[in-house]
């Protein structure tokens, strides 16, 4: 059974197309990326998948479960941490964590032995007692994460992961993302960094204007572009026909600089 | 920077400020809520019309009743006190206004972080602190306007241009005084509120300011009719002390002002014009320190924000897991006594009380008992409170989006949690009620019955009201509502409890009307609670959805 199902997802905003006709499979055990630039539909896509939006037409389902008709299902089962983060900024971590453990009815002591692993790996404990209001971005993030994995989710939906994290923090995520798919767990990450998908996505899906313009491992893609040895970046601007866009932007913007 | 363009552009923060504040307010269900950006803005601009309007009304109204006391009701003694002290109290009133209305706009501009753009801009330092005093200024411009015009304006027409004069300078030196206070406490709330050691007494703390501040609100609403009796009371006093008590009093804030001003309109003895001058110098050099140091600090604390030093005991990292229930009121509950505005919700039993207590003591009848009808209308009114008491308490569910999105919560987890809290406010309404009809002569002890059998009626409430509003507004989705700029959902909750809570109390009054016997008309109203219960309980889920 595959982890994520999309089938024909639609989903528009008034005369805005997000999400159009968007088909894709996450198999079990693997570690896929949604790729696309700024505003291509990743997140839309992601909301439906956690029952958060309520595609136009089309079907998401995961692990087999319809994410519009059973989303408390879905969420029972997945780890999320959504792009933006809305944290309760009067609690502390502790409480926070608490609150989560609870809601999905775990055992105190398995929890508290993963918290605390957790915690140690991410260099979080000397904040675990501190008002959420009070941490940086990155740590509001792990705080994020933490929360996300305590249940040990079969799946992994992480929206631009890696965006407020300094280096050591997002190399620990990585590590993170491949242990657990080395322990048969399926990751969905999006993400406009293309380094990011690079080495460690299995498969990406490059979304541009809600619509998927290529599937496949890194090596198809290259092939299909027929550009060997290119890097993801050219590969992606190719595809998203940005090339040309790009190179006038930068000529435009060298005039701005040099005035 | 000129005078003119800081305005302009303290006008564009301080509009960010209030949309800030309001997706601060209302970020529960963002993926669907941005859909429809016009609907915020409309919101936003009704709400803070509203609360313009509110303010306005009441400093319009303190400074009437104020001028129309001191100047023509002369039962309450000789004109020049009775002039100081109205004048006096206008300006204690106002204070508290201005103080209590704007203190969570205050709070909400402080940890916004609003100012972060500007500080980043080529301004200089005292650019920056004027921009925020401006800024602050201007986001209950309407109040502070008000203050300085209305009182003076009556002033000048009732008793001439040096009384006015004297007013407008209370008034100025008044608002200022408010505004340093109110950056104080707001600094003072902020990181108390956001120190979190565990310990108990920051809970108690946070929840003894919440209280106080709502107490405090309440009390300027009650003030304000019983302001001739507190104008009688303090000439009254000073009658039995004699001058020496009016010279004394013209040293303090802010019976100086009023002192002066009726040493001017009326012949008054010099020692206390002297020293209602001294009082009044010495005040408005106050305000303008205040003035001064207000921009300095609010430049501080509006940029880099209010330092939360706390005292981190690093404890073992744990987790203590509960049923998900009991972690939902938990959260609630945390959230509840850490948020000023939370706190209105268990203060509701207080509301009803105040409001209540009068009227029931109007409606005994000619044999000076109370009777059953009474306590009818009581409970009615505690129905309607706790329709509104339901909807506040969805203002919990603004914050932590981002962690509700990825939990199997599902909307029915949602609305008994809800309802489990409103629980508590409805049966201490009911005590509250039952202690009122209590000591005011009850036809018979049965009576006391009626708001007792009532309670499982909370239930029904909290069900109906939440089910009605997530169909309304969620589709059946469980969404979070903030009152203060959806007013329809405050009505439609309010309109909500009073129809399903009064089911009971109209079964009691038909038994008594055919019957005229108190036990089968409870009999009657407890079978209904009964059916009612088992009703909410049955199909109010069915209109949820996930
Ligand atoms: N709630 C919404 N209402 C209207 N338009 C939206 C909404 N959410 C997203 N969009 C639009 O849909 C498009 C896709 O957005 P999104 O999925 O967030 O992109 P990405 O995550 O790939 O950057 C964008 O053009 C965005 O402006
Ligand atoms: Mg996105």
């Amino acid at each position: 059974m595959s982890a994520v199902k999309l089938e024909h997802l639609v989903k528009t905003f008034g005369d805005l197309i997000a999400v159009s006709e968007l088909s894709l499979d996450v198999r079990e055990g693997e570690i896929y990326g949604l790729l696309g630039p700024n505003g291509a539909g990743k997140s839309t896509t992601i909301k439906m998948i956690m029952g958060l939006l309520d595609p136009d037409s089309g079907l998401a389902t995961v692990f087999g479960i319809d994410s519009t008709d059973n989303p408390v299902e879905v969420k029972r089962m997945v780890g999320y941490v959504p792009e933006e983060q809305q944290l309760y900024d009067s609690l502390t971590p502790r409480e926070l964590f608490d609150f989560v453990a609870s809601i999905r009815q775990l055992p105190s002591d398995k929890a508290s032995k993963r918290a605390k692993e957790f915690a140690k790996a991410l260099d979080f404990s000397q904040h675990y007692d501190k008002m959420i209001v009070t941490l940086s971005q990155g740590n509001k993030q792990k705080t994020m994460l933490i929360a996300a994995l305590l249940h040990a989710p079969k799946l992994l939906i992480l929206d631009e992961p890696f965006s407020g994290l300094d280096v050591r923090s997002a190399k620990i995520m990585k590590d993170i993302v491949r242990i657990h798919a080395e322990n048969g767990g399926s990751v969905l990450l999006s993400t406009h960094v293309m380094e990011v998908a690079q080495g460690l996505c299995d498969r990406v899906g490059i979304i541009d204007e809600g619509l998927l313009i290529a599937e496949g491992t890194l090596d198809e893609l290259r092939s299909r572009a027929h550009k060997d040895g290119a890097t993801l970046e050219s590969l992606f601007l190719k595809l998203t026909e940005q090339e040309e866009e790009v190179e006038e932007g930068v000529s435009v913007i060298r005039e701005a600089l040099a005035e | 920077m000129k005078f003119s363009e800081c305005w302009k552009l303290a006008g564009v923060v301080a509009r960010e400020s209030r949309f800030q504040a309001f997706l601060e307010m209302n970020p529960s269900n963002l993926a669907r809520i941005k859909e429809n950006p016009e609907k915020i803005s409309r919101s936003i601009k009704s709400s803070s019309r509203i609360s313009y309007i509110m303010t306005s009304m009441i400093l319009s109204m303190i400074a009437i009743i104020a001028l129309a006391a001191s100047a023509f009701d002369v039962s309450l003694g000789n004109p020049g006190p009775r002039l100081a002290v109205g004048f006096a109290v206008y300006l204690a009133l106002s204070f508290v206004v201005v103080f209590f209305l704007n203190l969570t706009s205050t709070t909400g501009l402080i940890s916004s972080g609003v100012m972060s753009l500007p500080a980043t801009l080529p301004l200089s330092k005292a650019d920056l602190e004027q921009l925020s005093f401006m800024t602050f200024a201007r986001v209950f411009f309407a109040p502070v306007i008000l203050s300085l015009t209305i009182f003076p304006i009556g002033s000048l027409i009732i008793f001439g241009p040096l009384v006015s004069l004297i007013a407008l300078v209370a008034c100025a030196s008044t608002v200022s005084i408010a505004i340093g206070a109110l950056i104080g406490i707001s600094k003072w709330f902020h990181k108390k509120s956001h120190s979190s050691d565990e310990s108990r007494s920051s809970a108690f703390v946070r929840i003894a300011a919440s209280l106080g501040i709502v107490i405090g609100m309440i009390s300027v609403y009650g003030l304000s009719s019983y302001l001739p009796g507190m104008i009688l009371f303090i000439t009254q006093l000073s009658s039995v002390w004699g001058e020496t008590a009016f010279s004394i009093l013209s040293l303090i804030f802010p019976f100086s002002y009023g002192f002066l001003a009726a040493s001017i309109a009326f012949p008054t003895s010099s020692s206390v014009l002297l020293t209602s001058t001294i009082g009044t110098g010495f005040y408005t050099l106050i305000a303008i320190v205040a003035y001064r140091r207000s921009g300095k600090s609010l430049r501080e604390v509006t940029i880099s924000g209010v330092s939360t030093s706390q005292i981190i005991s690093e404890r073992e990292i744990a987790i203590d897991s509960t049923t998900p229930l009991r972690a939902m009121i938990r959260k609630d509950l945390k959230l509840a006594t850490r948020n000023i505005g939370s706190a209105f919700v268990f203060a509701i039993p207080i509301f009803l009380v105040i409001m209540l207590f009068p009227m029931i003591q109007n409606w005994k009848d000619d044999a000076g008992f109370l009777r059953s009808i009474t306590t009818l209308a009581a409970v009615e009114y505690a129905n309607l409170f706790g329709g509104i008491s339901l909807v506040s308490i969805l203002m919990f569910d603004t914050q932590g989006a981002s962690i509700h999105e990825g939990l199997p919560i599902s909307s029915r987890l949602v609305l008994q949690s809800k309802t489990s809290i409103v629980l508590v406010p409805y049966v201490l309404s009911m005590v509250a009620i039952d202690l009122i009809v209590l000591i005011n002569n009850p036809i018979t002890p049965l009576i006391l019955l009626i708001p007792i059998i009532q309670i499982p009626c909370g239930y029904i409430v909290g069900m109906a009201v939440g089910g009605t509003v997530f169909r309304m507004r969620g589709g059946g989705r469980a969404v979070a509502v903030n009152v203060a700029s959806d007013q329809a959902m405050g009505l439609v909750s309010a309109a909500v409890g009073a129809i399903v809570g009064i089911a009971p109390l109209v079964g009691y009054g038909a038994v008594m009307l055919f019957t005229g016997m108190q036990i089968a008309s409870l009999l009657s109203q407890a079978i209904i609670v009964a059916i009612l219960v088992a009703v909410v309980w049955k199909y109010v889920p069915k209109l949820l959805k996930d």
